[in-house]
C-alpha cells in the first residue's frame, strides 16, 4: 500500500486542454497515479509522491491552462493498493 | 491582453510633494501620453486629446484614471495615523510588466539571494507554510501568517529578527506589505508599491512607506528602500517572458510561490490582463 | 555549420557565467570549477529568470532569483525554499551542446557543437561587437587596408596582412548586430597585437558607416 492524495478540481474545466495539461504537470513533477474527468465542472486525480511535489501539483492546477478557471480544489487522503509507477490519463 | 479592466483603475503619475507649479511634465499611462502639471494642492492631468482627467492626491502621490467608470481608489487606513512617518520613495522605472513588479513585491523566497544581508541570508532560506486567500467581500488577495528570518528588516532594525509579514493586493497594480515594526513590536510598518503601468512591458514603481521610525533620517529611509528596489529591478528586467504568464505551463511553482499563483488566479478571474500573457508561453 | 562562436575561452574563467545568443536562442554559458563548459537555455524553469545572472557553487549553476541549483547535466539539485526535498530528475534546465577548441567556445542549439579545425597556432586578441550583420563585418574586414595593403584570405580561412595573421569568427546577435571573436597567430608581438586591434576598430567604423 502507498499513501497519497486525491485532488478534486471544480470550476469551468470543460476545455480539452485541461486533462493533457494536468498530465504534463504530473509528469514534470514526477508524480504517479491517475487523472480523470468526472464531468464538465469536475476533474479528479490520485497522486503518489513526495508531499512538496503533491503541493506543487495542487498549486499549479489551481491556475491551470489559460482556458480553464478553477473555483475550488479539495484534497483528501488516498491509499493506493499497489504503488503506481506512472501518471496516466483515465 | 485587455486594456478594458485596466482603464477603470486609478494610477500614480507623480510624487505629490515634488509638483512644482509651472514645471509640468509628460509621462505615459497604459501606453498613452499624459501631461501632468499644476501644484500639490491642485494637480492637473491632461490626456493627449486635451481631456482633463480625474485627479486625486492620496498616499503622497497624484493619482489619475482614464476610464469612464473608475472603481474607487483602495483605502489604506494607516495613511490617516498621524504618528506615523510617511515616506514616498521616489520612482523606479523598470522594463517589465507592471504585474511582474507587483508579483515580485509579494515574493519572500528571493530575499536571501537578491537582498542578501538585508531582507534575508543563507542558510535561512526555508519558507514556512503560510496562508493565501482571495477575500471576496473586498475583492483583494491577502497572504498572512508569513514569517522569515531577516538580518536587517528595516532601517531601524539593530539586529536580525524573525519578521512577520502580511501582504495585501487591493488592485492589480498595487501591493501593500504589513511587516513587523522593529522599534514598536505591537504595530505594523506599512510598505506599499504603487505601480504606474507605462505600457504592458514598462512600468514605474512608486514605493511608499508609513512607518514608526522617528530616528532614521528621511534620506536614509528613502535610500534603504531604493536600494532594495534597484536589486529587484535586476531580476524583473531579466525574467522571461516579459509579460506575466497566466498559464504556468513554462514554470514550476511550489508552495513558496503560493502568493504569486493566487495573485495570477485573481487577475485571470477578473480579466485584469493588461501586462499579462494569456496564451500558453 | 550550425555551431556558433560565443566567446574566447580566455574570457570565461572558472565559476563564471555569461550570456550568448545562438541561432536565435538566448543561452547561458558557464564554466565549472574543473574548467568544464556548459550551455543551457537561459531561463530558470522555476520562474523564468535568466540563468546567465546566476552563480556557480558546488559544481552547480544556481539561479539568482530563488537560488535553485542545477547540476552539470541540467537536473535540479536543490530548492532552497524546500531544503528537505530531493527534486525529481524531471525538473531540469534545457541543455545545449558546447565545445571549445583553439581558444574559442562553440555552441549549437540544434545539434552537436563542433569547432572548426584550425591551421596553425592562435592566441586570443579580443571580442568586438559591431552594430551591423556579419556579412558587413566580413566585407569591412577584407576591405580595410592594414599597414597600407588589403588583407588576403588564406585557403584555410584566416586573413593575412603583411607578416601578421588574423582569425575572425563572427556570431550574429539578432538581425542587426555581430559579435566578432578575433585571434592572432601565436607569437605575434605586443606592438603587432595593438596594431591589429586598432585596425579592427577602423574596420568597425567602416562596417557600421555603410548603408543599412
Amino acid at each position: 500500500m502507498t499513501c497519497g492524495a486525491i485532488l478534486t478540481l471544480t470550476g469551468q474545466l470543460s476545455a480539452e486542454s485541461a486533462l493533457p495539461w494536468i498530465h504534463h504537470r504530473g509528469q514534470l513533477l514526477n508524480l504517479a497515479g491517475w487523472v480523470r474527468r468526472e464531468d464538465d465542472q469536475t476533474i479528479r486525480m490520485a497522486l503518489a509522491g513526495p508531499e512538496p511535489l503533491i503541493e506543487a501539483m495542487e498549486i499549479a492546477c489551481s491556475l491551470g491552462p489559460g482556458d480553464v478557471l478553477v473555483d475550488t480544489i479539495t484534497r483528501a487522503r488516498h491509499t493506493f493498493d499497489e504503488k503506481p509507477d506512472t501518471f496516466v490519463m483515465l | 491582453m485587455s486594456r478594458e479592466y485596466a482603464t477603470n483603475d486609478w494610477y500614480p503619475v507623480a510624487d505629490a510633494a515634488r509638483m512644482i507649479p509651472g514645471h509640468g511634465f509628460t509621462t505615459r499611462l497604459l501606453g498613452e501620453p499624459l501631461e501632468v502639471s499644476g501644484s500639490f494642492e491642485n494637480p492637473v492631468v491632461t490626456a493627449r486629446d486635451g481631456r482633463m482627467l480625474p485627479v486625486q492626491v492620496r498616499y503622497g502621490h497624484v493619482w489619475t484614471t482614464t476610464g469612464s467608470a473608475p472603481r474607487p481608489l483602495f483605502d489604506i487606513a494607516e495613511a490617516d495615523e498621524t504618528d506615523r512617518t510617511f515616506v514616498p520613495c521616489g520612482a523606479v522605472q523598470v522594463r517589465c510588466s507592471p504585474l511582474r513588479a507587483v508579483e515580485n513585491f509579494l515574493d519572500i523566497a528571493h530575499f536571501p539571494f537578491v537582498h542578501t544581508g538585508i531582507l534575508g541570508e543563507e542558510p535561512h532560506t526555508q519558507v514556512a507554510p503560510y496562508k493565501v486567500e482571495i477575500r471576496e467581500d473586498a475583492d483583494e488577495v491577502w497572504a498572512t501568517q508569513i514569517g522569515f528570518h531577516q538580518p536587517q528588516a528595516a532601517k531601524s532594525a539593530t539586529e536580525a529578527i524573525e519578521t512577520r509579514y502580511e501582504y495585501r493586493v487591493p488592485a492589480p497594480t498595487t501591493a501593500v506589505l504589513y511587516k513587523t515594526c522593529p522599534p514598536k513590536p505591537e504595530a505594523w510598518d506599512v510598505i506599499a508599491i504603487f505601480v504606474q503601468p507605462v505600457a504592458e512591458d514598462m512600468c514605474i514603481a512608486w514605493p511608499w512607506m508609513a512607518l514608526y521610525d522617528d530616528v532614521s533620517p528621511y534620506a536614509d529611509l528613502v535610500q534603504f528602500q531604493q536600494e532594495i528596489f534597484l536589486q529587484d529591478r535586476s531580476i524583473l528586467e531579466n525574467q522571461k517572458p516579459t509579460l506575466l504568464p497566466l498559464d504556468p505551463r513554462m514554470e514550476i511553482p511550489t508552495r513558496c510561490d503560493l502568493t504569486s499563483v493566487v495573485y495570477r488566479r485573481w487577475l485571470k478571474r477578473k480579466g485584469a490582463t493588461y501586462g499579462a500573457l494569456t496564451t500558453a508561453a | 555549420m550550425t555551431s556558433v562562436a560565443v566567446g574566447l575561452s580566455r574570457d570565461l574563467a572558472a565559476k563564471r557565467v555569461m550570456r550568448a545568443e545562438v541561432q536565435g536562442y538566448d543561452i547561458a554559458v558557464w564554466r565549472d570549477e574543473n574548467g568544464g563548459l556548459h550551455a543551457w537555455n537561459n531561463r530558470c524553469p522555476h520562474r523564468g529568470m535568466r540563468l546567465s545572472h546566476g552563480f556557480v557553487r558546488d559544481g552547480h549553476l544556481a539561479c539568482l532569483y530563488h537560488g535553485w541549483h542545477f547540476r552539470k547535466d541540467g537536473g535540479c539539485a536543490y530548492i532552497p525554499a524546500h531544503p528537505e526535498l530531493e527534486p525529481p530528475e524531471t525538473i531540469s534546465a534545457t541543455v545545449f551542446s558546447i565545445t571549445e577548441n583553439a581558444g574559442v567556445i562553440w555552441v549549437s542549439a540544434t545539434d552537436t557543437a563542433k569547432a572548426p579545425a584550425e591551421d596553425g597556432e592562435w592566441e586570443p586578441l579580443r571580442s568586438l561587437s559591431f552594430a551591423c550583420p556579419p556579412e558587413k563585418v566580413r566585407h569591412a574586414i577584407e576591405n580595410t587596408p592594414f599597414a597600407g595593403q588589403l588583407p588576403e584570405r588564406a585557403a584555410s580561412g584566416h586573413l593575412t596582412a603583411g607578416s601578421t595573421a588574423l582569425l575572425v569568427h563572427c556570431a550574429p546577435l539578432g538581425d542587426a548586430e555581430t559579435l566578432a571573436h578575433l585571434l592572432v597567430a601565436a607569437g605575434t608581438s605586443l606592438a603587432g597585437r595593438k596594431a591589429l586591434s586598432r585596425w579592427c576598430e577602423t574596420a568597425r567604423e567602416s562596417a557600421e558607416a555603410g548603408p543599412a
